[in-house]
This record gives structure tokens, sequence and C-alpha cells, in this order.
């Protein structure tokens, strides 16, 4: 309906604007001359191309060729041309006629095409500021669908790419093509596109991050098709969606980290304060004889460390470790773990060699703390209360290797990786405490970019050695520092 | 009239606020107790308050807040009580103007032992061209100089300026930034390896054993201590 009043509308236009002139052309002919009569006729060409387009105005050109051929070139009212002179002025009118007709054409598709430009960008821009209003994944995608749905005659469709199939009836194997070539290429692709047009709607690729998604808009309409602007336009709107989508996904999963990490401090804080009214406690206690209370610090102690390793392995597990990397003097990190170890290593030989003019190692001074009282508390859980402990920091085959050799009875033959894994321990069973130690110190390591191992020693005395290899990269020379 | 110093223990756990405060009563202070941190400033409006133990984890306001409130009053001692593991937390309260930290679990000696040492300091002259005599070790900064058993040490400038900074806060730690800041300038307050050389150096100098330090030890990660 609305198509057949606008051909209407315009047909009409036409022949008044071609009748108009031919009347006013009659109405000053008597005082012009034919070669400026001419001009008059370049204005229904004008007129028409810049309002309705290069086909009218080609029209519009023709009919005034004809028009002033036979009702003002003589002889009038024949189309017979008497004068060369007038051959001439006919053919350059024509030729006016149709570059007026074709640059108006031109200037008109401009102003159209700036205008749809400013109305898209208009129109992208107020979807974006909406998009910002929204803190929900599913209102942000049902903005994006009602969206479409205003600015076209479109019916729009979610898929989910990761999820299961269920939602919604699946796609025929032409659409998923389309889909997935969509998804691969990040483009919009299927009907009215360049690519896949047989498919049955078009397909959009919408990357939320951590999840994707494909929008498939569909039409009824055999006539009118979604125009290649329109495209970019959809293109760009399921862009606008995808990154809303992905900044809503970057701030939820900051307020998960942050809540996560509260937990495991709130956590540690809560753990701990009983420990710590117990050992405050314990030193108001006068020392006797039976060696009770020093056994009771002992035990602090050792449940403060299984304190600290379920919360490092908690972290370790849920990728909550915040490493701060620093050059450390390794001199500093084994005098620190010892001063924190004194009561586990209670009468134990202890032997300190560090090489003079050892590299810095790069390393989070935190966890290589844990990891060095980590390796003295297992060198002593393995050993009798007399058996000597040895900590050693040379320069290794490459970079700097950092060893604690126990007097225990070693580790027994098999897989060394296991020792590694938390819940396992040498196959020990009468030792108090679990093999969480050395997970946190593999997990530690491998979270530093160090290697760790253990082994028996090698030098035919009994006990295991533990080596912890910073590589070159993990090195700094202190000659150029 | 001598006065006994009063000391304010700032923490919500009735039992290690009761264990505290008997401690440093056998220990010969005056203890007060607070259980949040508005009971902790009303406290110190009404007492001389010459220090403070504070548990960083309140329940009416954050911890560090409360440093930074103790701090603008000044002439408060402050030492954080604060897990092992929460080295930020340490960092923080120690630039905000806490003078030391405990680790919980912490046993009742060593607590005194950081106090004393709190105390020791403050109660030195204000004077930076003061002798600072720490052990068999002293320093003149008036005439740049450092005597050890009563014979001469040679020291670059920043070794004796590092050595002088720690030397005036002996027992208590001074984070790597601080001394950073003191001895090399605002622009090196992260350029860590310059307090690695100097610190080997010093304990090269200093030390029986520069492997195993005795007077230049380092908390990891927060900074260094002269330990007493």
């Amino acid at each position: 309906m609305r198509q057949a009043g606008w051909r209407i509308r315009t047909a009409l236009e036409w022949t008044c604007t071609i009748a108009l002139t031919l009347a006013f052309a009659f109405l000053i002919s008597p005082v012009l001359s034919i070669a400026n009569l001419a001009f008059v006729f370049l204005l229904p060409v004008v007129f028409l191309s810049s309002r309705q387009g290069v086909v009218s105005g080609l029209a519009a050109a023709a009919a005034s060729a004809l028009a002033f051929n036979f009702f003002f070139m003589p002889p009038r009212f024949t189309l017979h041309v008497a004068d060369a002179d007038h051959i001439a002025s006919l053919m350059a009118l024509s030729l006016v006629a149709v570059a007026v007709s074709h640059f108006s054409q031109q200037l008109r598709h401009k102003a159209t095409t700036a205008e749809r430009l400013a109305r898209s960008t208009e129109r992208l821009d107020e979807f974006s500021r909406a998009l910002t209003r929204l803190a929900d994944a599913d209102a942000i995608r049902a903005l994006l669908q009602a969206s479409l749905k205003t600015w076209m005659p479109v019916t729009v469709r979610f898929v989910a790419v990761e999820r299961d199939p269920g939602m919604g009836p699946p796609l025929t194997p032409l659409d998923q093509a389309a889909a997935d070539w969509a998804l691969a290429h990040g483009e919009v692709v299927g009907r009215d596109s360049s690519i896949m047009s047989h498919a049955s709607a078009l397909f959009a690729p919408l990357d939320a991050g951590a999840e994707h998604w494909i929008v498939a808009i569909a039409h009824n309409s055999t006539t009118h098709a979604i125009s290649a602007s329109d495209q970019i336009f959809v293109a760009e709107a399921v862009r606008r969606t995808g990154d809303a989508l992905q900044r809503l996904e970057v701030s939820n999963r900051r307020d998960r980290d942050a809540m996560r990490d509260a937990v495991l401090a709130s956590l540690g804080h809560d753990l701990r304060t009983p420990l710590t009214a117990i050992s405050a406690g314990l030193s108001a206690l006068p020392d006797d004889e039976s060696g009770i209370i020093p056994a009771m610090r002992l035990d602090v102690a050792r449940l403060d460390r299984l304190i600290t390793n379920l919360l490092e392995l908690s972290r370790l597990r849920a990728d909550a470790l915040h490493a701060s990397i620093e050059p450390i003097d390794l001199t500093d990190v084994i005098d620190a773990a010892v001063t924190d170890s004194r009561a586990t290593l209670g009468p134990r030989p202890l032997r300190i060699v560090i090489e003079p003019n050892l590299p810095w190692v790069q390393a989070d001074p935190r966890m290589l703390h844990h990891m060095l009282i980590n390796l003295i508390d297992n060198a002593c859980k393995f050993s009798t209360p007399d058996a000597p402990v040895e900590i050693a920091a040379q320069h290794g085959e490459t970079g700097v290797d950092l060893r604690i050799t126990d007097s225990g009875r070693g580790l027994p033959a098999g897989d060394s990786a296991r020792l590694f894994r938390a819940f396992e321990r040498a196959g020990e069973q009468d030792h108090q405490g679990g093999g969480l130690g050395l997970a946190v110190v593999r997990g530690f390591a491998d979270a530093l970019g160090l290697t760790v191992s253990g082994t028996n020693r090698a030098d035919g005395k009994s006990g295991a050695v533990f080596l912890v290899r910073f590589p070159t990269s993990k090195c700094i020379d202190p000659e150029r520092a | 009239m001598t006065t006994v110093p009063f000391v304010l223990v700032i923490d919500d756990e009735l039992h290690i606020r009761r264990l505290v405060a008997s401690a440093l009563r056998r220990a010969g202070f005056e203890p007060l107790e607070a259980e949040s941190a508005a009971a902790a400033m009303e406290l110190i409006e009404r007492h001389d308050v010459k220090a403070a133990f504070i548990d960083l984890g309140l329940p009416d306001k954050d911890g560090l807040e409360l440093v930074a409130d103790i701090a603008r009053r000044g002439g408060i001692i402050m030492i954080v009580i604060s897990a092992r593991d929460a080295i930020g937390e340490r960092i923080s309260a120690l630039d905000l103007g806490a003078d030391d930290f405990i680790g919980k679990p912490f046993d009742t000696g060593e607590m005194l032992a950081r106090l004393r040492a709190a105390l020791r300091r403050s109660s030195q002259p204000a004077n930076p061209n003061a002798m600072i005599v720490v052990g068999d070790i002293e320093i003149d900064p008036d005439a740049h100089i450092v005597r050890k058993s009563g014979n001469e040490i040679h020291l670059t400038p920043k070794e004796f300026d590092m050595l002088a900074m720690l030397g005036r806060h002996a027992g208590c730690v001074v984070t790597h930034a601080q001394i950073l800041r003191a001895v090399w300038g605002p622009a090196h307050e992260r350029d860590i390896e310059y307090l690695r050389v100097t610190a080997r150096n010093l304990r090269r100098k200093l030390e029986a054993d520069p492997s195993q330090p005795k007077l230049i030890r380092n908390e990891p990660g927060i900074g260094y201590r002269w330990t007493l």
C-alpha cells in the first residue's frame, strides 16, 4: 500500500513539474531568445533528479528536450529541426540535462548516506548509553534483541555456542555452517549477505568473553533485504553488546576475586585468633621439667604452619596468588626461614652454606619464605631430633641452586613427582601433618618459574636432598645491579 | 613523680586482650584495653598513652585507618598485630606510621621485646647528629665515622647512611621504601637492588659471618631490622 501510494505521488510530481515548466516557458517565450529559453528546460531536470533520483532526472531530460523541440524550436509543433544551429543547441541542452541529472543524483546520494550514517551513529550511541546502564547479561542481550526489532522488521534469536543444545530448535545444517563461519571469522554472514546467502537468517557473532553466542536475525520479507549498510550497523551493534558483556564479566570477576580474597583472609584471621590466645597463654605459664610447655609451643607452631599451608593451597587452587616479584638475597630468605623454624629445628645441628657473590634471585619473598619453611619442616619431619640439616645456596649448572639436605631415612624408591602431590607423603603414616607442605612448595615453585625436586643423597649417607633451582632468567648478577 | 607508662591493647578478642594485658602488667607497664577503634580513641583522649598494640582486624573500623588516626595525633608508639602472611598490610601500616609489627600467633616474650625496642628508640634524642650506639658499634653522624669495638670501619656514604638509619631505628623494622627514600631519594623508592648490594657490603664489613647475619636482618618483602 505504502509503495503504491509513493509511486503515484512520484509520478504526479514528475508530470506537474514538466507541465509547469512548459507553461512557464510559454509565458516568457515572447521575451526570451530561443537559446536562453533552453535553460528554462534545465530547471525540471535539476529539480526532479535531486528529488526523485537519476531515472526521473533522465526522463525529465528527455521530456524537456522533446518538449523544447516540439513547442519552441522552428519549425514549431513538429519534431523536425530545420537549422543546424538548433540541432547543436538541442544536443547541448540534452547533454547538460543528463550531466545535471547525474550530479544532482550524486549529491542526493551523498546527502542520504550522510543522513543515514548520522541516524545510525545516533542510534548506536543511544544504544551504547542504554547498555552501560545495565548490570545483567540477560538484560543486555534482551536490549540488543529489542533494539534490532525496533530498527528493522526482523526477529532475533540467540544461540549459545558452548552450552548444550536444547535452547530452542536446532539450526539446519546450512544455518549451522553460516553460524560457524560467523563465529570463526567474526563476520556477519548468511541471508542477504554475500556469504551463504541461502541461510534462513543473518548470523552475527557475539563475543561475550567467557561465552560466545550467535545472533540469528531473520525476516519474512521476500522483497526487502537487510541492506549492506544495515549489516554493518548490525555488526557494530552486536560488537558493542559483546563489549558490554565483557565489561560486565570483568567487573563480576573482580568482585568474585575480591570476595574470595576476603574470605580466605578472614578465614586465616579466624583460625589464628584462638591459636594466638593459646600461644600467649602458654607464654604466661612457667616451664616445668615435664617439657609439656615447649612441646605445646611446638604444636602451636605446627598448627600455624598447617593453617598457612591450607590457606596457601586454597589460594593456589583458586588461582588467587598475587605474586610480587623483587630481587632477593638468598642469605635473607634463609636467615628469616631459619629464624621462623627455630622451634621445628630444635636441637638439630644446622649448617648453612652460602656462596659469596651469589646472584640475587627474582621471586616473591613471601612465597619463597614459605617454600623454605616447608622444606625445613619436611627435613625435620623425617629425621631424628639430632640428625643434622644442611641448607646450601650455590651457583648451579645454570643459575642458582638452593639445597636442603637432611639425614633422615631418605625417600622411598618410585615416582619423585608424587612427593609433591597434596596428601601423599613418602610412604610414612606415623608423622603428624599432611603432605600439604610439599604441595605448596611445588605450587609456589611453578608460580615463580622455579623447579623443585627431591632425591636421595648422592654422598652415600642416608637422607634426602630437596633442590630448588633458579634458572638464569630468575637471577641478577650483583656486579651488574 | 615517676609514672608507669600506659600501653593500650586494641583487639576485639577478649582472651587475647586479657593475656596481653597481664603480660604487660607483669613486665611493669600499665595496660589499657580497647575492643574497638572508637574505644581506643576515647582512651587515648583520656590517658597519656605511650604505646599501643593494634590488631588490624577490628569490628568498627579498618585497622589501617586507626593507625593513620593515631599517627596524626603523634607521640604514640604503634605495634601492629597481623597474620604472618599479610605482607601488604604490614607495609601499609608501617608506611602510615606504625613502628613495628608482630605476627599472629605470637608469644608474649616476642611482643615485649618489640615494645622495649620501640620505647628505647623513641626515648633517644631527636638530634640527627647525636651519636648512635648499638651494641659494640658506634656511629658518629657528625664526623661520618663508624667504629666496631673501637676500630674504625670504612664505609661508603650510602653504606653509612643506611647503617645510620637502621641504627636510629635499632630493634625496629624499617621498610625497603623508607630506606630507599631517605638514602637514595624518592625517585629510587623501588630500586631494591641498591639495598641488596649495600646490605651485603655492610654485612661483609660488620658481621662475623656475612652468610648468617646477626645484626642486619631482613624481614622478607618488608624491610631491614638492626637486631639487638
